[in-house]
């Protein structure tokens, strides 16, 4: 039936386009972002204790709100503009500066260290890159399974675990921005 | 039971989707570049033309012409502006565009179902599993 094969035809055609839009690529710009914050931020805590409550006071929001203009920014420039899909990447990376607040509360009140809220972040954020890889870009699962690795030195091994910690997770991070740059620039050509 | 004289064989009706099916179908949608547009627009508020030339590997030529033919049927809406300094088009699915996209899709799950079921009666009809 010819009328058939070719409806069938065309619809592979149309498949294979949508396969190609559903490849979700964050921009490299934010994995280079918080490699520099992770790295300093977590090198902070050996070298200077007390810079690192201002410190990811300062960063986080701000990484955040920087990384959504910089989303914002980098789909307008891939030509596509989809509110639906920002809102979804916003609300789970809320979820992760909601989740960082709300940890705050057990040291406030008394009832865990620094120590402990800082090690429950790393684990928090190796959550969400692992998430954020499962539902959409891959190279965030390398990032989450390296923050959960870095969870574990952080609790078991002594000295200065949190400067070797942030930079290892800085470098993975841009590691993956470096690849998702070149995806990128091969796609481009 | 063999047909009556006249009357199609077992299965042959559902073997050739009737005309009422195919009547569904939306003659700019037939097309697959203007189809795959429709259903790229479908999934996000705008794409840009280089966008679409991109995830649908068609010529500049052959991208324009069809977004054209589905503008002037009031398909899409045409915005334009500048990105840091280069002309940029946007292209939106009207809720005409989505109407039509809406029934065209379901015309051809209707024909997909009716050629689905008619090789399975054709060959019940004729003993094929036996």
């Amino acid at each position: 039936m010819p009328e058939m094969s070719r409806i069938e035809e065309d619809l592979g055609y149309v498949r294979a386009a949508v396969a190609r839009m559903d490849r979700s690529r964050s921009p490299a710009a934010i994995y280079f972002l918080w490699a520099a914050i992770v790295a300093a931020g977590f090198s902070l805590v050996d070298l200077a204790p007390r810079m690192v409550g201002l410190y990811w006071l300062v960063a986080g929001p701000g990484g955040f709100a920087l990384s959504v203009w910089l989303g914002w920014r980098a789909s307008r420039r891939a030509g596509e503009m989809d509110r639906a899909e920002g809102r979804r990447h916003m609300l789970h990376w809320f979820g992760l500066l909601a989740a960082g607040c709300l940890a705050v509360v057990p040291v406030v009140a008394g009832q865990a260290s620094w120590y402990g809220f800082a090690a429950t972040m790393v684990l928090l954020t190796a959550l969400a890159y692992w998430l954020a890889g499962v539902h959409g870009d891959r190279t965030m699962l390398v990032v989450g399974a390296l923050l959960g690795a870095g969870y574990g030195v952080i609790v078991l091994l002594p000295g200065p675990v949190w400067t070797i910690t942030g930079i290892l997770i800085g470098a993975a991070m841009a590691a993956a921005g470096w690849s998702a740059w070149r995806q990128r620039a091969a796609e481009a050509r | 039971m063999p047909p009556k004289r006249g009357e199609p064989p077992v299965g042959a009706a559902e073997a050739i989707p009737g005309r009422e099916v195919l009547d569904g179908l939306d003659k700019l949608l037939e097309h697959r570049v203007r189809l795959a547009i429709a259903v790229l627009l479908s999934r996000a508020d705008a794409l840009s033309f280089s966008r679409l030339r991109e995830l649908l590997g068609e010529t500049d030529g052959n991208l324009g012409a069809n977004l054209r033919r589905l503008e002037d049927a009031g398909y899409l809406a045409v915005t334009k502006e500048f990105l840091d300094r280069k002309p940029i088009s946007w292209y939106a699915l009207t809720a005409a565009g989505r109407a039509a996209l809406a029934s065209h899709v379901r015309a051809l799950e209707r024909i997909t179902r009716a050629a689905a079921v008619a090789p399975a009666r054709s060959e019940h009809s004729t003993g094929g599993d036996r």
